[in-house]
């Protein structure tokens, strides 16, 4: 008889290499715990339950008949205190004097104690460069997804976070408005110039891959923003036109930080560097250190 | 895509700064062992190159972290996994060689939580201690002990023992 230890033994050192050191001591013992400790454990509980079941019935004889009173049940969860407001306005505030609205393309204005200011733009998705298309704002059929990324193998995003790639010219596909799986399904949006991704919690960074080289990009909770958690990059292009000097906040192939961007590239009407004033930790260089998205000027 | 700044992790000639090639050197079998165990053998390469370029991207903020090995050991990891390593594929038990193991243990091991797996491989199949699994993995040793405990009952269900 071998045991199951001896036989994973012998298969890791055979594929994964040499052993760097014998098994932990304690190796059985952890699998088979003392049945000894088991029982007093047992023991312990019966004496105390025994014990708690003789107090409430002596407190229960010594006390007078209570009128009974319905008891309400405190709710488990205590519901999340909303630190932030979502506008459905059609608008943003770009500064204190101009506020300019694009009717083709729902843009969301964030208000709260940190994110004033932030603005994203979604806009309808309409197709993108992988045929994927979506025309309300019924959740995408999961098989649908799936072909999607079959088609799409270098789109990787850790944890179990699904984004999608926008097309070429960096369209944006959905309207957080008027989808609101957007807000519980977790998936990405891609947006222009600037990117925004929605990550899942436990996301520690997403990773975006271009004819450029991969962009990396820390996902982190906006402050304020009611658990909203965004990774923000630059994509290189522009509505299918090549920028002059790829800009990004993130790192490139090489994991270098990039140059600051030299000029806008912002959509009309979406001024998301706002918020980066407002949360410094909202843009990350990779993987790693974060700092305020570069001003675009 | 032109570089704007100098890795952290470079000397001024432009060499490797030797405390990150130590590191790395140190590193670097290991890495190998828990990537393997974390996700199988795919991509293995890649991770530990990706994340060796990282270090030296940062490598003033790595070296001075409590637990480096853990952080970069995170790092490569998620150059890894994705939603298709969820299930990894484990190279097959060479049978020729190793008739005394079931076949069955490298499908049973895949089938594994990733911190299982990665506890049970690295504790009972190279000979890692708790408390090197612990630092890789980020947690506590009694935490490792769970996985490895949930891990190999779930294998013994499997597989059990066998005649050898």
């Amino acid at each position: 008889m071998i045991t199951l230890e001896d036989q994973i033994r012998r298969y890791a050192t055979d594929v994964a290499g040499p052993a760097v050191g014998e098994p932990p001591a304690d190796l059985l013992q952890v699998t088979r715990p003392h049945h000894r400790g088991r029982w007093a454990l047992v023991a312990a509980l019966a004496l105390f339950i025994a014990g708690l079941a003789y107090v409430a019935t002596s407190s229960h004889d010594s006390s007078s008949p209570a009128v009974t009173t319905p008891e309400t049940t405190p709710p488990l969860v205590v519901p999340p205190q909303v630190t932030s407001a979502v506008s459905t306005e059609q608008a943003c505030v770009i500064n204190e004097q101009t506020t300019v609205t694009r009717p083709e393309r729902s843009v969301v204005a964030f208000s709260g104690p940190n994110g004033d200011g932030l603005c994203v733009s979604f806009e309808v998705f309409e197709a993108n460069a992988y045929g994927f298309s979506s025309q309300g704002p019924e959740e995408p059929d999961p098989a649908l997804l799936a072909r999607l990324f079959a088609d799409v193998p270098q789109v990787e995003v850790p944890t179990l976070v699904t984004v999608i790639d926008g097309n070429e010219g960096g369209q944006l596909q959905v309207s957080a408005c008027q989808a609101s799986w957007v807000q519980e399904h977790p998936l990405g949006v891609i947006s222009f110039g600037v990117a925004f991704a929605t990550a899942s919690p436990g996301t520690e960074f997403v990773r975006f891959d271009t004819d450029q080289g991969p962009l990396y990009a820390q996902a982190a909770d906006v402050p304020g923003l009611d658990g909203l958690r965004v990774a923000l990059i630059r994509i290189p292009s522009l509505a299918g036109q090549p920028l002059a000097e790829p800009r990004m906040t993130a790192l490139d192939a090489d994991l270098r930080p990039l140059a600051p961007p030299t000029s806008t590239t912002l959509a009309p009407g979406c001024n998301p560097l706002s918020s980066a004033q407002s949360s410094p930790a909202l843009v990350d260089d990779g993987i790693g250190d974060s700092h305020p998205l570069p001003n675009s000027g | 895509m032109t570089a704007a700044a100098t890795p952290s992790g470079a000397a001024p000639d432009g060499s490797t700064d030797p405390r990150v090639a130590a590191l790395f050197s140190e590193l670097e079998p290991r890495l190998r062992q828990a990537l393997f165990a974390y996700a199988g053998p795919a991509d293995v390469d890649d991770a530990i190159g990706e994340t060796f370029a990282h270090l030296c991207a940062d490598a003033q903020r790595i070296l001075a972290m409590g637990n480096p090995h853990g952080y970069l050991y995170r790092v490569a990891r998620d150059k890894t996994r994705g939603p298709r390593r969820l299930t990894p594929t484990l190279p097959p038990v060479r049978h020729e060689l190793q008739p005394e193991v079931t076949p069955e243990l490298a499908p049973a091991l895949a089938r594994l939580s990733p911190n299982q797996r990665t506890s049970v491989f690295l504790a009972a199949g190279l000979g890692w201690s708790w408390i090197e699994i612990a630092e890789f993995l980020g947690t506590s040793v009694s935490t490792v002990r769970n996985h490895y405990r949930r891990g190999i009952e779930k294998l013994r269900t499997e597989i059990g023992e066998v005649d050898g």
